[in-house]
Formats: structure tokens, sequence, C-alpha cells
């Protein structure tokens, strides 16, 4: 045939020649497909690194690849990497407290052009080893500020996203949408708050709270700069209740600096507490029948001088019932005011201090402790208002530090522990609220950072940028320095199958590292590293 | 090279065959003798620069007529082919003819025809071009190549490595025909090959080195002598080399996987220039393109710190998927056949 073909004339031979070549030249007109973009995505800077720690699981944006990657550790010890997806543009990432999932904010693709482009959301993602998005929230707009709820059911958002240039050309500030996480199937509440001109400062997911009617809910209080607006969660579309704040000198309404809540079930003694920036004023509202059944309550504000300018306000449980503690740090003094009579009870404090964390045992009906503190004070006061009856005076003893507080870190579970950290410098105290001592611990770090394990058993002090750390034993107080082979951004104790403990100290550079030491008994040479976290899950 | 020799006497029994062809046809003998006398060429004769070269059915035709014969013999010699043409055609013939005006005469017989009709002069003019029927060293022979080769892989774990689905090589080898028969021939060949591919990955260098040692049978049909198609089969071993910059160890992560490897192509080769006989050893150049199909059977990348000392302690090697390298590849070759 060839012999043929050969003797039929170039025409042939050419058609061969072409068809041969063709076929060899296939793969290269083949071989042009470019590869997923995925893999140009950029890296994560240290800067701008989003994470947050769960119970089980350390949870890390990848904003570029819209995934959030979650490392958890295996029962062999080892560090497993899954990665979930998250919407588009994300803003902002948030632990759900108690729930083991994490909020990742997205603005979606912003100006929103075609029907295509990928709106504003809110992901809920669950952690530990098997990273898989729980839920997903369409929104319509993109916010700006998250507010979740305490007990983990609720998020509120808010804001117009100006910082990242997704804001809208017309704003409504006083806009807000709410979501009831727990559900995946809810549809966002969106609703307006009645205003007065003003807008909103902050939002207060109360616990669960006894109505007036005998029922029983939680809500959203919305300080704004001039009234307190109530949401009932239970029918968050009904009308919120309003209560406008009143007027100061000048035509001025000051605007609301903090509140506190108490509940009871003692329904008349269901109130809740504000106070304002540069007035000694507070309001007091109780809850009280509503005649009309138009809510299961409403409010009731009246007007109480605490004595002076308090710094912080709470409402308490003592002795003598319930109490609206102040703090007055220009008089060095402390007021207990009774809520019905509106009558105040001035203790004498041995400093100025500013802040007050309840300190409460977990459980406990009877009165409460607090701590008190502040960055301009050099030692901690514990009170006990189990004694304020006919010596009050007695109840307050102080703690020399040597130098202010600057935070108090909250402890997980019942421990009796907190975390002091110095207003200024690298040194932290480990506060033994039973025993009223606190055991300063010194580090060489310019500014310390703590963080806590679930079991609130053990406390990491690290710095940014360091390639030294510490484990502190809470119970015994014992330090284990350790050391990493690259420098920290952030140290987090996680829970591991087998009643274990899996520390990881993150490393933000490159394709984001991590060490991994055994949480109980860390030592620095037994440490694992592991790298190019960023390229998991990409294959 | 048994058969090479035998190729190379069969070519000799060709043309003393073909030298005894013109004994046994009086008429171009005839029209030899006439054309050295003959006066000038009647107006519908060619050129006396073309060869009119009588077809072979004429010169084998009792009804040819002198007038087919050329104008001026003298010129005939320097009247060589120029060009290789279909074995059975006029090129043959041709040459048959060119012979007899260059020894007019009486007819001779035909076992005297080697012997006086070959001048060592004009030999090389007088060698008769390859046919599909006897190829010479356009089949039989040595040859050593470079060549180019491109390779698809769309398999995904690429990506890390490759901006494109593409992977190309340089790569050298050689063959040896090891048997022929008329158009059809078996070779062996064997080829290495170098390549790699560059990436980043987020921000990171990558890359991958592949190199290939592959050895096997090329079966040849020439469908003209100085071209032919082939199919060859070349199982072998492949080694990968991955690495991938990482800025948290401070150098570079690194893997070698060792592999089956094999290809499957087809493809044509053709040669240019050089002499159009086949006969004897003369150096040839070839250029040819192959289409087939590549495998690589790599599973898994374990990345670990070519400078461990520099590297964190107890560093977990990280695990990257080998791209299966499956896939259509195209070559692109030169060559030169001795």
């Amino acid at each position: 045939m060839m012999r043929r073909m050969g003797q039929n004339g170039a025409g042939r031979r050419q058609f061969l020649a072409a068809l041969t070549l063709s076929v060899a030249g296939l793969p290269v007109m083949a071989g042009c497909g470019g590869r997923d973009s995925k893999w140009d995505a950029e890296p994560i800077s240290a800067s701008d690194l989003k994470v947050v720690a769960l119970s089980d699981s350390v949870v890390v944006a990848d904003p570029a690849l819209n995934r959030v990657l979650v490392l958890a550790g295996s029962s062999r010890g080892e560090l497993q990497l899954s990665n979930a997806p998250i919407g588009q543009g994300l803003l902002s990432l948030w632990a759900v407290p108690g729930a083991d999932r994490v909020l990742a904010l997205s603005a979606g693709v912003q100006p929103r052009l075609r029907s295509s482009d990928e709106k504003a959301s809110l992901t809920v993602v669950s952690g530990g080893l098997s990273a898989k998005v729980v839920a997903r929230y369409e929104l319509e707009q993109a916010f700006s500020k998250i507010t979740v709820d305490p007990q983990g059911q609720w998020v509120v958002l808010a804001g117009d996203d100006k910082a990242s240039g997704n804001s809208g050309a017309v704003v409504n500030p006083n806009e807000l949408v709410l979501i009831d996480i727990s559900d995946r199937r809810f549809v966002p509440v969106r609703k307006t708050l009645a205003s007065f001109g003003s807008q909103p400062l902050r939002y207060t997911f109360t616990g669960e709270l006894h109505f007036p009617d005998g029922t029983s809910g939680r809500l959203l209080l919305v300080e704004t700069e001039r009234d307190l607006t109530v949401i009932n969660l239970a029918n968050p579309e009904a009308n919120e209740i309003t209560v406008q704040f009143q007027k100061t000198q000048g035509d001025q309404v000051a605007k609301p600096a903090g509140l506190s809540y108490h509940d009871s079930t003692d329904v008349s003694a269901t109130q809740i507490a504000v106070r304002f920036e540069g007035q000694s004023d507070v309001i007091l509202i109780d809850m009280i029948a509503d005649d009309t059944q138009t809510h299961p309550f409403k409010l009731l504000p009246q007007l109480v001088d605490a004595g002076g300018i308090p710094s912080a306000l709470e409402l308490v449980n003592t002795d003598q019932g319930v109490r609206l503690a102040a703090l007055l740090p220009t008089t060095s003094r402390a007021a207990l005011i009774d809520p019905q009579t509106t009558i105040a009870q001035f203790i004498d404090l041995a400093a100025p201090y500013t802040q007050f964390t309840l300190t409460t045992p977990e459980g406990t009906a009877g009165a409460d402790e607090a701590l008190l503190w502040g960055a301009n004070v050099t030692n901690v006061a514990f009170w006990a208002l189990g004694q304020t009856g006919e010596q009050a005076f007695r109840s307050i003893e102080s703690l020399e530090l040597q130098t202010g507080v600057g935070d108090v870190v909250e402890m997980p579970g019942s421990s009796r522990r907190r975390l002091l950290q110095a207003a200024s410098g690298g040194q932290f105290f480990v506060l033994d609220l039973d025993r009223r001592q606190a055991f300063p611990m010194s580090t060489q770090f310019g500014h310390v950072q703590l963080s806590v394990s679930p079991d609130g058993k053990r406390a990491w002090a690290f710095e940014h940028g360091a390639l030294d750390f510490g484990m502190i034993d809470l119970e015994t107080m014992h330090v284990t320095a350790l050391r990493v082979d690259r420098p920290v951004d952030r140290v987090f104790d996680i829970q591991q199958p087998g009643n274990h403990s899996l520390a990881i100290a993150l490393h933000a550079q490159g394709d984001l590292a991590a060490t991994t030491l055994d949480g109980h008994n860390p030592d620095s040479t037994l440490s694992r590293f592991y790298g190019g976290l960023l390229l998991g899950g990409l294959q | 090279m048994i058969r090479s020799r035998q190729s190379s006497r069969l070519s000799a029994l060709f043309a003393f065959a073909a030298l005894g062809l013109v004994e046994m046809f009086p008429v171009c003998q005839a029209q030899a003798q006439e054309g050295a006398t003959a006066g000038p060429a009647p107006a519908s004769q060619p050129p006396s620069s073309e060869v009119a070269a009588p077809a072979p059915a004429a010169a084998s035709s009792p009804e040819v007529t002198p007038a087919a014969a050329p104008a001026t013999p003298t010129t005939t010699p320097t009247s060589q082919p120029t060009d290789a043409k279909p074995a059975g055609s006029g090129q043959q013939t041709q040459s048959l003819w060119v012979l007899s005006q260059t020894k007019p005469g009486p007819a001779r017989a035909p076992t005297e025809a080697p012997t006086e009709a070959i001048d060592p002069e004009q030999q090389e003019p007088a060698q008769i071009p390859a046919t599909l029927d006897h190829l010479g060293n356009f089949q039989d022979h040595w040859l050593l190549f470079v060549h180019l080769r491109g390779m698809w892989i769309s398999d995904a774990a690429l990506d890390p490595f490759a901006d494109q689905d593409f992977i190309g090589a340089f790569g050298l080898g050689g063959s040896r025909t090891l048997f022929s028969d008329g158009q059809w021939s078996l070779a062996v060949t064997a080829l290495a090959e170098a390549g790699s591919t560059k990436a980043s990955v987020r921000g990171s260098s990558s890359e991958l080195d592949l190199a290939r040692l592959e050895g096997g049978p090329e079966l040849r049909m020439h469908w003209i002598p100085r071209s032919y198609v082939f199919v060859r089969a070349l199982p072998g071993v492949l080694s990968a080399h991955a690495s991938l910059d990482d800025v948290t160890v401070g150098g570079t992560l690194e893997d070698n996987k060792v592999a089956f490897a094999g290809d499957l192509g087809a493809g044509l080769a053709f040669t240019f220039g050089g002499k159009s006989s086949g006969e004897g050893h003369g150096v040839r150049f070839w250029v040819a393109a192959e289409g087939g199909y590549g495998i690589g059977s790599i599973h898994d990348f374990s990345l670990t710190p070519k400078n461990a000392g520099a590297a964190p302690a107890r560093f977990q090697a990280q695990h990257l998927d080998a791209p299966s390298l499956n896939g259509p590849l195209m070559r692109l070759t030169a060559a030169v056949s001795f």
C-alpha cells in the first residue's frame, strides 16, 4: 500500500507527512492548559494572621483562597490539617463560645455588579479533625461589626464595612441583622432600630431572664448614643422597646459607657443598669409588667446618683440582696446602691481601682466576689460582697503587685486562677483567688501574650517573633521553658483524643508552619515541626 | 551487520542485473548508436540539456523510434539525474542509457558488460538510487539522535510544579537496525531524556526535574526511500526530583523518586540531502516527528530539608501528591545515520 501511495504522487506524501506532524504536535497544543490559580494565591503575612482557638483545634483563616485551615491533634500526637470553604472577602473570624465552631464573616464580591457575584455571608465551620461547613447565611450587604452571643446561639451583625471600602453610598447605621446560628436554616432577621437621631455603640446579649409575666427569655441590649434599645430574642421581628436617655447640661445627651443586667426569680429584681461617660448619674431600669401585653415586660427607668463618676458598674448579689456596685476612682471609693431605695453605701478603697471583674465561683448561689484592679493601681483587691452588711470596709482585701494591671485573663471552667497581665512590660501574675495570692512571673518579653488551655490548668506565655516561650502549670506554678526553631506568632493549647493535649506554636512565615509539643509535658527536644501548612488541602 | 552486508551484496547484484538488462534490450543499444551519429534532433525532441530518457516501457518496446534519442550525445554525461525517482521509472533506465552512450559500440555479450561498461571515474553517478525494494543505508544503519520531548500532563498534581500542563525535555539516544525485509525493518532504540519544570507555590519556588532512561524495539516502514514511519515501545525507568523552597524552613525541601516509565509512540522520519543511492555507509541527516503516549508511576513526594542541619529539628516531611506522569507526548528529533 505504501508503495502505491508513493507511486501515486506527492499529494499523498504531503498528506501523510502533515498528518504525522499534526499528531506529533497535538500535545503541544493540548499542553497549553494552565493550572488552578490557587497555587498563585498570596501566602499569609504575620500582620494579617486571623486565627482563633477552639477547645480541640486551631482555626487559621486563609483569605486568599476563601477557606479556613483547621489544625487538630490526632490520637498519635500528630498534627492533622483539614480545611473548609468560607465566603469571599473575609472580614473577621470569631470563635463560637462553647460550641467548637468558628464564624467567618465575609463581604462577598464588592462592588457587586453581576448576579453571579458572591453575596456577603456568614459561614459557620465546625472544628476538630475534620472541618466542615455547618451553616452558611447569605446577607444582603456586608457588615463590619459582629457580636457573638456568649452562649453561642445568636449573632448580631451591624455597621457598614467602611474599613475595607465595602461601604455603600448610603448606609443605615441602625440596621442590624440577627442570626440564630444554632439553626442552619434560620433566615436572618433584618431590622432597623427605632432611632432618635443616634446610632448603636454596643450590643450585649443577656443570659436567660425572668420576665414579669412569668415567662423567660433572652434579650439583646443595644446601647446607642442616646438611648437603650431592647430586643426580645424570643421574637426578634417584634418591635423593640426603646428607653431614651435624659438630656444633661447644654442639651447634650450623655453617651452610655457600659451596662450591666441582673436576673432574679424575684420578678421585681430583674434590672438593667447603664452608666454614662463623665456622668455620676446612672440609670436603673426595672422590668415591670406590660399592661397592654404587647411585650412580656415594659421598662421603667429611674435616675440614680452614684456619688461620683463610675468607671465600672455591676449589678451584684450581696448578703443584703441585689446591689448596684460602682467603682468611683475619683474618690477611691466603691458604692453599693440599693436598686429599690436608691440609697448608696460607700466603701473606702485602698486605691482608685477602675475595673471590676466578677470572680464568683461557678455554681455559687450566694453573694458574689469581685476583683478590683486598674492600670494605674499597683495592687488588686478582693471584694467579698457577702460581707457588706455591718462591716463593708472589712470585705475588701488588697494585694500588692508593684505594677498596674492591664488585663485580667478569664479562665475556662471552674478554675480559681486568673492571669493578670501587667499594664506595661513583660510581667504577669498568676492569681490564686482562693488563697488570695499572686505569683509573679517575669519574662524577657517586651509585651507578653498569654493563652490558656481548655481545661484551665496550663497557661502559655510568649511574645510575637520570639523563639522562646514558656508553659506555666497553674496548679503547681512550675514553669517549663521552651524554645523552638522558628519565631513564634501565636501559641495555643488544644485537646486531642485520649485526654491528651497538644501545644501548637504557629509560625506565620512563608507557607505557614507550626511546631507542636505535648501540652502536658512539653519538651523542646521532642517537638515536631510542620511546614507548608498553607499548601494543605490544595491537591 | 550481516544483514547489511547482505543488502550490499544484493545491491551489487541488482546493479549487475540492471546492466545485464541493457544488453538484453538491443533497441536501447541501437538508439545509443544512432544517437551518436545522428544529426540535429527533430523539433519534437527535448532540449539537449535535458535528458530525454525513454520511458521504461519504451526501452523495452520494439516500437520505440530513434527520435527518442538525445540530440547531442556528448552532452549527455553531464546531464546526471538530479533527484531520486521511484524505482521502475525512467530514472533507472536513464542510467542504463547513459552507460550505453558512454561506451558506444557493438553489442557485447551480457557477461562482458559489467567489466567493460563501468568506468571507475563514473562509478559514482552510476550508483543506483535506492528503491523500496533496495533501501540500503536508508534502512540499515546506526542512528544517533538528539531530540526535544514534550509531554502533556493533565494531572492536577503537576500544578505545584508547573504553570502549564506541559513538561519539556531534552534527550539523546541511538538506534540500530537489526533486521530488514523490503520496506520493513526492525531496530532497537535507546534514549535518555532530562527535563524540568518550574513554578511557584504561593510565593515559594518549586521545581520538578525528570530524567528517563528507556529502550525498546522500533518497527519501521519506508514509504519512500527517504522517509519511513515507525512505531516503538520504550519501557524504562523514570527519576523524579521535586524541590520546594520554604521560607519558614529557610531552605529547600526535596525528594527523589524512581519509578517505572514507558513510552509508546509513532512517527515519521525523513532524511534530506545526501546521495539518492543507498549504497555504502554514507552519513545521512534525518529529522523525525513522533507522537505517542507516555506513562510514569510516582505516587507521593515526601519533601524533607535539603540541608538538614539548617532546618528545624524533627521536621515532619511535607507530603505532596506526585503527578501521574501519564499523557500524550511528542518528540522532535534530529539524527545522523551511518
